[in-house]
């Protein structure tokens, strides 16, 4: 996990569901598929143009609907790392953190952004700079909790639950 | 020490805790842990790297474990058989207690003696909150977190703050479960309580019935809220003596403190439908009485329970469906359509020309047995309607209740059920 993210974003609306970001025919257990169904709910050609290191920014409720993971999967795959959002469903805000998807909830982001502008995200220092508009945003709490801070740098939650049987395993 | 919340004196119990707070991450123990074929299935590679490492079984406990094949239920393509193959392959091989093909998994941990008031059950799927009409705290998690809870018995949970909903008043004949359920997303929309827990209290003269308040649990996740949960009464209890499980309930404190409080008369209510392509666009059934649909599906997590059955053959009591109208009745598991069968309400579904399909979920989220194609609309009993939800981007759902179906089966339009009940 890095301290600091920067990449172009892709600005939604609020309320967009799991059918939308992922529809459930995409669902599959191959990767390529589950890649390829990205935002078809949106635009069928988005996923194309879509670069590593872009960033996803969301309104309220982002990720509401179905608990599937591979929508959380394909973002993965389209290697999005960071996820900027009013506020998150909760479901999807627990995959994406297990699944080593830095999700981050800033009431008041989405307005602060506009589509394709270059954003740059300080985790250390909790401040969020717009490079397109020149402007700044530095939040008074940790934009990642740190107990959950703690699962993203093992590399998601199953990485986690790896290291520690490994150390129960060398307890005994 | 403070008054808590039902959710609050439960989470702090099982994380070994005297007391938690909202907003506070917690450890908590699971006591029930579901997983179906539509979402467990993505684990098995990585449950098999687990084993190896331990070089031995990694389940915390196998007789708190149950999966479920209700989704592909029988699959409909070479895909889903595939992906289904390699589950049943590999619960058989585990070990695991799987129900195949016996009914929808929120309505089999209705069913099971292991869910009731006080206990932990976590799912692979986002209507596992439909158990907290048991006075459960249950959640849906996606597959790492079922599978790290397969493997520890525990998981991470941030504590949700409580919103209170009282339902006061007497239970109008036309009004069930899924209209208070949809009264309670018109006052707070989809994301009005997210990451919220409900918790209902049911202060009605002639009660919630146990099948209306698991369509109300249901649909809580569709505001956005962590749990739907009941407060335990003797409904609770008959219903969980009745599966022959244990009735030790967990009740809120009087004076709990809540973040909002909200009271429902429910004899006000008028019957209601939330048109597409949101579950919160509700209006009553009487301002769009007329719309023409092409399907009506009744069935689901939400709305195939007994209950619904009845109510269906008894507003057909005396008419027939509308010839051309596709009506599809799916029961939400076996003991459900055994004991529509014995009452004598599905014989007269069959017998009014209606289609009756195996417990399983079905057309609810586009899976099988009665998609929508372009420009067709449903009114059905389930909890979801966002574009493409059961079909074509081109369709259009109303979520409605049974008694609203049943009344549309008639016409072959939106009609409301006031006109045949007394």
């Amino acid at each position: 996990m890095k301290d600091c993210y920067q990449g172009k974003i892709w600005k939604f609306g609020n309320n967009v569901s799991t059918d939308l970001i992922h529809p459930a025919v995409y669902f599959s257990l191959d990767r390529e598929r589950v890649k390829k169904g990205l935002f078809k709910g949106f635009d069928s050609e988005l996923v194309e143009k879509i670069s590593a290191g872009d960033i996803i920014v969301g309104g309220t409720n982002f990720g509401c609907g179905s608990s599937r993971e591979v929508v959380v999967q394909s973002i993965h795959y389209n290697n999005i790392e960071i996820i900027l959002a009013d506020s998150f469903a909760r479901i999807f805000y627990r995959n994406c953190i297990n699944n080593h998807i830095i999700a981050v909830e800033y009431s008041g982001i989405s307005s602060f952004v506009e589509n394709n502008d270059y954003l740059s995200i300080n985790l250390k220092e909790n401040q969020i700079n717009n490079l397109t508009k020149n402007t700044e945003l530095v939040s008074e709490k940790q934009l990642v909790d740190p107990y959950l801070r703690d699962i993203l740098e093992k590399g998601g939650l199953l990485a986690k639950l790896k290291q520690e049987l490994l150390d129960g395993k060398r307890l005994r | 020490m403070s008054k808590k919340t039902l959710v609050e004196k439960i989470l702090a119990s099982a994380s070994g805790k005297k007391e938690v707070s909202p907003g506070e991450i917690v450890t908590a123990k699971i006591d029930f842990l579901m997983g179906h074929d539509g979402t467990a299935s993505l684990c098995i590679d990585k449950y098999d790297e687990f084993k190896k490492l331990l070089n031995a079984s990694p389940v915390f406990d196998k007789s708190k474990v149950l999966a479920v094949f209700d989704h592909f239920c029988p699959p409909a393509t070479v895909e889903r058989a595939d992906i289904q193959k390699k589950f049943l392959d590999f619960v058989k091989r585990e070990q695991f207690d799987y129900s195949l093909y016996e009914g929808i998994c929120h309505q089999l941990l209705a069913e099971h003696p292991a869910v009731s008031p006080g206990k932990v059950i976590l799912g692979a799927d986002s209507h596992t909150v439909t158990a907290g009409a048991l006075g459960a705290f249950a959640t849906g998690v996606g597959s790492s977190d079922f599978l790290y809870a397969l493997i520890k018995g525990n998981n991470w949970f941030k504590v949700p703050s409580t919103y209170k909903i009282r339902f006061v008043g007497e239970m109008p004949v036309y009004i069930q479960g899924k209209d208070l359920a949809l009264e309670i997303l018109r006052l707070f929309g989809e994301s009005g309580a997210v990451y919220k827990a409900l918790e209902y209290h049911d202060e009605t003269t002639n009660k919630v019935s146990m099948d209306s308040r698991l369509t109300i649990s249901n649909m809580s996740v569709e505001t956005g809220a962590k749990a739907g949960i009941f407060n335990p009464d003797e409904i609770t209890q008959k219903c969980v003596t009745e599966k022959g499980g244990k009735f030790r309930p967990v009740y809120a404190d009087e004076d709990a403190h809540y973040e909002k409080e909200y009271i429902i008369d429910v004899s006000c209510l008028e019957p209601l439908i939330a048109l597409p392509h949101s579950p919160a666009n509700v209006k009553k059934v009487s301002e769009v009485e007329g719309i023409q649909i092409d399907q009506i599906y009744l069935g689901s997590c939400t709305g195939g329970r007994l209950e619904d059955l009845i109510s269906a053959a008894k507003i057909l009591k005396g008419h027939q469906p509308k010839r051309g109208i596709k009506i599809i009745v799916i029961p939400s598991s076996r003991k459900v359509y055994l004991s529509a069968l014995q009452e004598g309400c599905l014989t007269d579904l069959i017998k009014k020309g209606m289609t009756i399909s195996n417990p399983s979920c079905g057309p609810c989220c586009n899976i099988d047995k009665g998609l929508l194609g372009d420009k067709e609309k449903a009114v059905s009993t389930s909890n979801r309607n966002f574009p493409g939800r059961m079909g074509s981007y081109g369709s259009e759902v109303y979520l409605a209740s049974s008694l609203t179906a049943a009344a549309s089966s008639i016409t072959g339009e939106i009609t409301n059920p006031k006109r045949y009940l007394r």
